[in-house]
């Protein structure tokens, strides 16, 4: 693990982690949309979102269409270091434990 | 954090990422539109001043309309830049692209339509549809593989 790649307390949550894993892909999606992919509620998905936005790592908008207000997300430049970090630190923590179950 | 949950942490990363794949998959229509605005840019260049600030204008309209639909469609937008493989393709159109503008621009001053200037725009529209479905296998393929961060 080098240097400053831990486990980011923002990213710990299941879902926050696959928000940021999806958004990471693409340029911008809807909150539908993630919705979708992530398969949590309404609710669940503002309250990660919301606590994506005061990271600093995903950045929130609001667009009128069709009539309604959509909500759009975007992961920030600090959202995508802090992800890949955040990924870097699993793969080493799965591969040092694997090594001391193999070593015993 | 322990080992377990690590792992059930990059299954989870793994699981979303192949449901984006899923879906991840536009119609034929939507890269061979990409390939005409292409097109319409190149042929664009061989053409006087006026003419040419038509086609830009019509290819740049017409990005906007896809970003556009994209969105609107699909929920979402993913630009050419993303992934390390089909980057890669990006960069690969990204030459053909200015070489076929040097091609064309070589056509000014000639009658218009120019061969060469129509060649031109042929050569860009089979190689930007083509390269947008194969930018969007590798894209896919790279979701599905999940293995990059």
């Amino acid at each position: 693990m080098s240097a400053g790649d831990e486990i980011d307390p923002a990213l710990h949550a299941p879902a926050r982690l696959q928000i940021a894993a999806m958004l990471g892909k693409v340029e911008e999606a809807e909150f539908a949309t993630i919705r979708e992919l992530v398969e949590v509620s309404d609710s669940v998905l503002s309250k990660h979102l919301s606590a994506l936005s005061d990271a600093g790592y995903v950045k929130i908008s609001k667009a009128a269409r069709d009539g309604r207000q959509r909500t759009w997300a975007q992961l920030t430049p600090k959202g995508r270091k802090a992800f890949a970090r955040h990924m870097r630190a699993l793969h080493e923590l799965a591969a040092a434990a694997e090594q001391a179950v193999a070593a015993q | 954090m322990d080992r377990n949950e690590a792992l059930a942490s990059l299954d989870a990363v793994r699981q979303t990422r192949g449901k984006l794949a899923q879906r991840s998959q536009w119609p034929f229509w939507r890269h061979a539109l990409f390939g005409l605005l292409e097109a319409t840019f190149i042929f664009g260049v061989s053409l006087p001043f006026a003419g040419m600030i038509v086609c830009v204008m019509i290819a740049a309209a017409t990005m906007v309309w896809i970003i556009h639909d994209d969105k609107k469609r699909y929920g979402m937008f993913v630009s050419g830049g993303q992934g390390n493989r089909p980057k890669l393709v990006l960069f690969g159109l990204v030459a053909v692209v200015g070489a076929m503008a040097v091609l064309s621009y070589t056509a000014r001053g000639e009658p218009v339509p120019s061969p060469t200037a129509l060649l031109a725009a042929l050569v860009t529209f089979t190689a930007c549809t083509l390269g947008s479905l194969w930018w969007q296998k590798l894209y896919r393929q790279e979701l599905n593989e999940g293995g990059v961060a």
